[in-house]
């Protein structure tokens, strides 16, 4: 197990070993497949088949609290922006699963919340949760180098792939930088107080950003002269260490997915014609 | 591998020169130096004097990757830098920069090294052959797989070093390599450069810690205002003599005296039985480190990288929560507050829009009236010699001026215990006997209550620490003097630690340079 701050990988795993390659396109499939289905019951299982394959990346129990702080901050802003936005606007067919039977939760000075919208909205979360978490088991069971590889190899230009894995490298340093940021504010004196003085609160807090960025700065001028200087250039072919080498289980899996995508493809193709002729 | 092919040639630079874009002012003038196959070149100088400038010359990184204007001409063995490939100059000089931890592009130690040989192309089983090559020379074969953030300040060093090395350049420059080692560290990664250097390596080293360094070196450079000002045979008298014209010795401040007015019956901290282990890990840190700290005191921390020092100090701020263990502070006089802490990273610290504005930060949020806060301000800005900078923004200083900012910002608190953590990184020693001989003076003067500071220089604990903290082994080794320290041969060696070499002394004139003491 290593860690990226708060949250632990591990790259030990039967998914650990899977070839980036068929992760990458385990994540291509589930985001083709939450844009194409729309039956309550497929979001569900959408939904599971993402949770399954992130049970067996074999995470920490800490890991879990945390991606469930950040699927439960994803439902909550969807449930609340679909409940206020509601208004009974029913303009998508994805509403038409809802029994129409609208009525204000809460409603003070004109702001007013839909149950209709919250449920939509909760319906609707089920998409994007499925695929965060098969966005985060795909990270946390990957070595950021071979997610490089791999990433290279499905023709993700280097420079965009790279500047993507040094970010999650230099995650961890950024965040220890900004609790020392906070903590020395601290020991000369400031307190936070967003309720008595909400601007001067905002007005520190956004100009503590300021250290961070200025490191952080500093850190990629000298990120840029070290990979210069190490020969690298995004534009020139580079070899790919360790080579990847898919294995016929990985094979028969990738074989899997694209059958499945094309599969879904084309129903929904044929529906969408149907519809269209009546 | 062997550097034997580049034995006919040199490294040479006519009449270098370079303006940063925007700048009116050359950071290089008129520099034109060779360097010989195998040779060892220690660049000295002031912060800000251009050494870093200059390896980036000599790397080719300048005119490459910079917009500035650059006059003269680099050869790099068979090749002139300008228009030069990235991969081409990569194969004939490698740099490492002053931070290592920013250096490191990936997730462990066997990607970062297969990094730069994946850019020159080469077929999987030569990277093989390299990364065990240069994993195994440099020690780190056992931490192969383990994440990059997680290795010590030492083993970052000798990775960025490695990861270099096994590209296969035949001149390798240096900034600042032992800023962040203990003294066996620094040694290890000497006594490495000397095995390369035998092959045929050409070395050149920007450094402050000249005393490790010199009795190594060949030729010593001394740079000023971006001109080579001393061009010396490193190993003769002379070699001292210049670093004494260009202020780069410890020489003594007059009037100052190492003082002993603790107050034995003025307690500022009590630190009981403290234990600290990093979450997830079942072997503490340190355990059972237990002392006092009283008024007037100015303690330092000394021992070896990975020992926890900086964790120590971050303890007593309360960055980190001791896992067992108390640390009971007297109560703060008003006006004043507890700690004041300036991390190894001092930037982190700047937050305001202008000098005179972060100093009187603190002061403000103590709700002190106007005119004391101005008071302390403009006493604590000439103190440290920055009255002059209060109208700029902190964060566009040099190194030498963000570094005393940060410690004036937490002075102006007047705290009851300042925590410096190694103040002398990126420093040159005129620089931090400035700043440490200032903050000394509010201490005489009761301004502020005591200072413990961590370093692994030990000229710094000769002059200014009373009493000498030995973190070491897991446990606190030694709470002595730092004339006990010194004598004692075994308890230094235990703390990565080495006594100051007389040439470098404050107190003594020898001019022969002599291999330090381990």
């Amino acid at each position: 197990m290593s860690s990226l701050g708060w949250i632990e990988m591990n790259d030990r795993s039967w998914l650990a070993r899977r070839d980036p390659r068929l992760k990458l396109a385990w994540l291509a499939v589930l985001s083709l497949a939450s844009v194409l289905i729309e039956s309550r019951t497929g979001l569900y299982a959408l939904f599971a088949a993402s949770l399954v394959v992130a049970i067996g990346v074999r995470l920490s129990a800490r890991t879990w609290i945390v991606i469930g702080a950040i699927l439960a901050t994803l439902a909550w802003g969807t449930v609340l922006s679909q409940a206020l936005f509601f208004m009974g606007d029913r303009t998508t067919p994805h509403i038409t699963l809802i029994a129409p039977r609208s009525f204000r939760y809460f409603d003070f000075a004109g702001v007013q919340l839909w149950r209709d919208g919250a449920l939509f909205g909760l319906l609707q979360s089920l998409r994007l949760l499925a695929v965060t978490l098969a966005g985060l088991s795909v990270c946390l069971s990957t070595s950021p180098q071979r997610l490089l590889a791999a990433l290279v190899a499905v023709r993700v230009p280097v420079a965009v792939s790279f500047m993507s894995i040094a970010a999650l490298r230099f995650l961890p340093t950024i965040l220890a930088e900004w609790a020392t940021v906070r903590q020395s504010c601290r020991l000369r004196g400031y307190r936070p107080r967003p309720w008595r003085a909400p601007w001067n609160t905002l007005r520190m807090e956004t100009a503590l950003m300021a250290p961070v960025l200025a490191a952080s700065l500093r850190r990629a001028a000298t990120l840029a002269t070290s990979l210069s200087n190490r020969g690298f250039d995004a534009t020139r072919p580079r070899t790919t260490y360790p080579a990847l080498r898919m294995p016929r289980t990985d094979m028969a899996l990738l074989g899997m997915m694209i059958v499945t995508a094309v599969t879904l493809s084309a129903v929904k193709s044929y529906h969408w014609f149907m519809m269209m002729n009546g | 591998m062997t550097f034997a092919a580049a034995a006919d040639a040199i490294v040479m630079a006519e009449r270098v020169g370079y303006t940063f874009p925007g700048s009116e002012r050359a950071a290089l003038a008129e520099i034109s130096l060779t360097f010989a196959p195998g040779s060892l070149t220690v660049l000295a100088g002031p912060t800000g004097s251009g050494k870093s400038t200059l390896l980036r010359v000599l790397a080719g990184l300048i005119p490459g990757s910079a917009s500035g204007r650059m006059e003269g001409r680099v050869r790099l063995f068979d090749l002139d830098t300008r228009g030069a490939s990235s991969l081409d100059l990569a194969t004939r000089a490698g740099l490492v920069l002053q931070s290592p931890d920013d250096q490191i592009c990936t997730a462990d130690p066997v990607s970062e090294v297969a990094f730069g040989l994946e850019n020159l192309c080469l077929p999987v089983p030569e990277i093989e052959r390299r990364i065990d090559q240069w994993l195994d020379r440099f020690g780190l074969n056992a931490q192969r797989n383990q994440a990059t953030n997680t290795l010590s300040g030492g083993q970052k060093q000798r990775l960025t070093l490695a990861s270099i090395l096994a590209m296969g350049p035949r001149l390798l420059l240096l900034d600042e390599p032992l800023a962040q080692l203990d003294a066996a560290g620094a040694d290890g990664l000497l006594d490495e450069l000397d095995t390369l250097r035998a092959a045929g390596l050409t070395v050149v080293v920007a450094e402050h810690r000249l005393d490790e360094l010199l009795h190594r070196a060949n030729r010593l450079l001394i740079l000023a205002d971006g001109r080579v000002v001393s061009d010396v045979p490193a190993g003769r008298p002379e070699a001292i003599e210049a670093l004494r014209r260009a202020n780069l010795t410890l020489a003594a401040t007059p009037g100052e005296s190492q003082s002993n007015a603790t107050n034995a019956s003025n307690t500022i901290a009590h630190i009981n039985e403290l234990s600290f282990c990093w979450p997830g890990r079942t072997q503490p840190l340190w355990s059972d480190v237990g002392f006092d700290i009283r008024a007037g005191e100015c303690l330092a921390v000394v021992g070896p990288n990975g020992s926890g020092k900086s964790t120590l100090l971050a303890a007593l701020a309360g960055l980190v929560s001791p896992s067992a263990g108390r640390i009971v502070l007297a109560g703060a006089t008003p006006g004043s507050t507890q700690i004041g802490l300036t991390p190894q990273n001092a930037d982190l610290t700047l937050f305001c829009r202008t000098v005179a504005d972060e100093l009187a930060f603190g002061p403000r949020q103590l709700r002190l009236e106007p005119a004391e806060v101005a008071r302390r301000v403009s006493q604590t800005a000439e103190a440290l010699a920055i009255h002059n900078l209060m109208d700029q923004p902190p964060l566009a200083l040099s190194q030498g001026q963000r570094l005393r900012v940060a410690v004036a910002a937490a002075l102006t608190l007047r705290p009851r215990l300042l925590l410096l953590d190694e103040p002398s990184t990126g420093q040159d020693p005129q620089q931090v006997c400035r700043l440490l001989s200032a903050v000394r003076a509010l201490l005489t003067a009761s301004e502020i209550g005591a200072v413990l500071f961590s370093t692994h220089d030990p000229r710094l604990v000769e002059r200014y620490a009373t009493r000498v903290l030995v973190v070491a082994e897991g446990q606190l080794l030694a709470d002595c003097s730092p004339a006990a320290l010194f004598s004692d041969a075994v308890l230094m060696s235990r703390a990565g630690f080495r006594a100051p070499p007389a040439q470098f002394s404050a107190t003594t004139e020898s001019s022969a340079i002599a291999r330090p003491t381990r």
